[in-house]
């Protein structure tokens, strides 16, 4: 066995002397939270104090329609996406110039796959450092993991140069951590700062939102699409049955499951959770109210979130539901596996649900529009808009920003751009080949692609999907055109809460379970009035103020 | 007289010896069953377990399609060699360290005797932290090294008690002998102790083993050159996040692999080497487990 020399330090010249040690230990202290494990000690001492408000001292970037392919379906501003056929062979460049200097690129990235090939074995890794004129070192950290890696890095002073940082994992402290450890790039990319970056005056507000912390603009978005979650239908298992797959009101959506369910033949209408369907249907607001008088009033307060819970509980009793419904919330893979082979006819997932929509083209299904519970229509939470955020350590050498800029600026080109695809497809005839004029991953080309660099940074998704079943993407297309007029935002989505960031994920598991257990008969309805009150004990009327006071 | 026999010396009827039969079949099945099931879905194609809703407990066609996924330019194969090498040191170092700890402690005439028990008894109490460890890794330099994976986790209080009690146990007229014979420690602990203690050896070096073989935790924290991650590390960030299984997925033209069979292959790849040990340790195990069972 091999033993490692030490590595050095990801960044040139900062060693660790004892204060820092110390300094950052009780940053990293605070960020341990994240983990559940020192939950209590979160809103206490260390880190700084919490800020008042993260909104939009800064200004927003200016937002410059970036150079891309025409569409087959154009998207929209407020947020529908492009949807193209297959990714275009042809698109513009839309870089121009150098973009390093030959030096290291270290980079903390998400990743969801397995670790990438190693670079004297990758070429699609060797294509962007040429590209790019870097060295790109990236230090890997797998997603579910992020939460216990990261305050390490942060207590051992060995975050690297570059950090992207996940959305929705709600990094605890981070506009401390960002205001002590990283470059407030306002004055880059502010107004019409940003327009010197193309493909970064590409990006949208909703993905801008969340790199401003302290209400300064710390972070590139990665955006993520702003639907949430919608149900898909199989559409063969519901003909067969002789049912109405697009319901208009609740009580046409019982007897669709009813009508679908057979327990004989093992079919059920659903397989997992669909708590969150079932309140956008009752009108349930999303998280939060704000009211007239500047208050916020959270979404488990709101009259209809009870009756909400106890329909799904209802649903659920009247045996609509597969048997393994406990164990399928929390595993996609299974769920999908059933809703493919027509046991489970309906799948509450995503808006680019990948086990369903991206890589069979045989699976016939639909995807159900949203209806209020009386008709009419339903109300639909907005995401937050970006997956991820990637800032750089504190530095004044405006060479470097530029450079991380510039990096940012090529990895956020547009879908159909020479440039994007050259991060989507890596080199041809061993990450890629073209079949039938579309370009379609290797195996190597796909285990090449978890180096996960294309994650960092970039603007609207769109859908392309030409491995899935015929139409889609134009399935999907329609569904947000209907549901786009329906979107419901977050009033305290990018609005900073201290009990939120040290809480936010205990109070929330909390209420989830609560959710479940009334879902799956485990508990009342009536309990839920009592779980309210312990979430708003803890922290959720703190919560309120905090964010009345932010706005 | 029959009827002053024990009953465990009387024949047993044939329905009692159906109903053991019985129960025997039914518990191996449940420890069987989990098997069956994570190596027939591994060898089953995608059509059959999308048919079964997400599980095979046997393959109508045998698929290897999930192995090659996993060898195939994957990390897999060097991760296997890195846990071997890393269970393979670790464990002989650990047991080096535990043994020698455990004779010294077990001599109450030595040095500091009750003071040093107490420290490592503490120990059992009171576990370090996540960051304060990361600190001291660091601080040692030993971040980005595979003997950050083994050093952190060495030496452990328990294993440590379960041995000096075993040493304990030992006749000490075996030690006044060896003495009598002009033996020193080092020669006791070689001619005496070990010789005896086989048995706990085996049993701690079995726990030690599938200790490292199954640590995902410290690698995580330690190693940030993926080309160092073990197996379970790699193996967890295939199946843990079942949601997905790769960043390509997101790109148009990505082909998904059945990742519930994959999944289940590489459980079957990181269960072998364990399994192929225990069999040549389970009369040492049964030995040991008894007599750390009845010797205090």
């Amino acid at each position: 066995m091999g033993i490692r020399s030490r590595s050095a330090s990801p960044v040139p010249g900062e060693e660790l002397s004892r204060r820092a040690l110390l300094r950052n230990a009780g940053l990293a202290a605070a960020l341990v939270p994240m983990a559940g494990a020192l939950a209590a000690c979160g809103s206490g001492g260390g880190g700084g104090s919490a800020p008042a408000s993260a909104g939009k001292a800064a200004a927003m970037p200016a937002y410059v329609p970036p150079n891309k392919p025409k569409p087959l379906y154009e998207g929209t501003a407020q947020g529908v996406m492009d949807v193209y056929e297959s990714f275009p062979m042809d698109g513009p460049k839309t870089v121009t110039g150098p973009i390093g200097d030959g030096s290291d690129f270290n980079v903390m990235i998400m990743t969801y796959g397995q670790p990438s090939p190693p670079v004297n074995e990758s070429v699609y890794w060797q294509l962007l450092n040429k590209e790019l004129n870097l060295n790109v070192k990236p230090l890997q950290v797998p997603f579910a993991d992020f939460q216990t890696k990261f305050p390490a890095l942060v207590a051992g002073d060995d975050l690297p140069e570059f950090v992207s940082v996940p959305v929705s994992q709600n990094v605890a402290r981070l506009p401390q951590l960002a205001e002590a450890q990283f470059t407030d790039l306002s004055e880059y990319l502010s107004g019409d700062a940003v327009k010197k970056y193309p493909n970064l005056a590409g990006i949208q507000e909703a993905g801008w939102l969340n790199g401003f912390l302290n209400g300064r603009l710390y972070g590139v978005p990665r955006s993520d699409p702003i639907f949430t979650t919608q149900i898909y239908t199989k559409t063969d298992v519901i003909e067969a049955a002789g049912a109405n797959p697009r319901p208009a009101n609740l009580q046409e959506f019982r007897d669709l499951a009813k009508a679908v369910t057979d327990p004989k033949a093992g079919v059920y209408a659903f397989g997992g959770n669909i708590a969150g369907f079932v309140q956008m249907m009752f009108g349930v607001p999303n998280k939060w109210t704000r009211n007239s008088d500047g208050s916020f009033v959270s979404a488990y307060e709101h009259a209809a979130f009870v009756p909400a819970v106890a329909e799904l509980a209802a649903l659920y009793k009247s045996g609509v539901f597969h048997p393994d419904t406990p164990a399928l919330i929390s595993n996609k893979v299974q769920r999908d596996a059933l809703f493919r082979s027509g046991k489970v006819a309906m799948v509450h997932d995503g808006n680019r649900a990948f086990g369903i929509v991206a890589d069979d083209n045989k699976l016939v299904f639909d995807i159900m529009m949203p209806f209020g519970k009386d008709g009419g229509d339903a109300v639909h939470w907005t995401g937050n808009g970006a997956y991820a955020i990637t800032m750089i350590k504190k530095t004044s050498d405006k060479k470097r920003i530029d450079l991380f800029l510039k990096v940012l600026d090529y990895i956020s080109a547009p879908f159909g751009s020479r440039e994007s695809f050259a991060i989507n497809y890596g080199v041809e005839g061993a990450d890629y080949t073209i079949k039938d004029g579309v370009a379609v991953l290797t195996t190597r080309g796909q285990r090449e692609q978890d180096l996960g660099l294309a994650y960092i940074a970039g603007g609207p998704q769109v859908l392309c999907n030409p491995q899935g079943a015929p139409g889609v993407d134009k399935l999907n297309y329609d569904w947000q055109q209907k549901v786009v007029s329906t979107l419901l935002p977050n009033p305290a989505e990018h609005l900073y809460s201290q009990t939120f960031n040290s809480k936010g994920a205990a109070l929330q598991k909390q209420m989830d379970d609560a959710i479940v257990a009334v879902f799956l008969g485990r508990e009342p309805a009536s309990s839920l009035t009592a779980a309210v009150q312990k979430w708003k004990s803890g922290g959720g009327d703190q919560m309120a103020r905090e964010y009345a006071q932010a706005h | 007289m029959n009827s002053t026999r024990p009953v465990w010396l009387g024949r047993p009827r044939p329905v009692a010896v159906a109903l053991k039969a019985l129960a025997l079949v039914l518990t191996c099945a449940v420890v069987i069953f989990p098997f069956l099931v994570v190596i027939s879905t591994s060898l089953a194609t995608k059509q059959q377990i999308d048919a079964n809703g997400g599980y095979v407990i046997w393959p109508t066609r045998i698929s290897f399609e999930a192995y090659k996924q996993i060898f195939n330019g994957t990390q897999v194969s060097r991760s296997i060699v890195i846990s071997v090498g890393v269970t393979a040191v670790g464990t002989a170092f650990s047991l080096l360290c535990t043994v020698l700890a455990a004779y010294g402690l077990s001599r109450r005439q030595s040095l500091f005797h009750r003071g040093l028990l107490s420290f490592v008894l503490f120990t059992l109490l009171f576990a370090p932290g996540m960051i304060p460890v990361y600190l001291m890794v660091k601080q040692l330099g030993m971040l980005n090294t595979y003997w950050s994976l083994i050093i952190p986790t060495a030496v452990s209080a328990f294993n440590i008690v379960i041995v000096r009690g075993f040493i304990q146990a030992i006749p000490r007229e075996l030690f006044d002998a060896a003495r009598m014979d002009g033996a020193g420690e080092w020669r006791i602990l070689r001619s005496v102790v070990l010789p005896n203690s086989k048995a706990v050896v085996a049993v701690v070096g079995l726990f030690i083993a599938v200790g490292y073989w199954n640590n995902y935790f410290g690698p995580l924290l330690y190693l940030n050159d993926t080309e160092m991650w073990p197996l379970q590390l790699v193996m967890r960030t295939f199946v843990l996040d079942n949601t997905v299984t790769s960043n390509a997925q997101a790109i148009p033209g990505y082909v998904a692999p059945p990742a519930q069979s994959v999944q289940m292959a590489l459980v079957a790849i990181a269960t072998l080497p364990i399994l192929c040990v225990y069999p040549f340790l389970t009369k040492h195990m049964s030995k040991g487990m008894l007599t750390g069972a009845i010797k205090g």
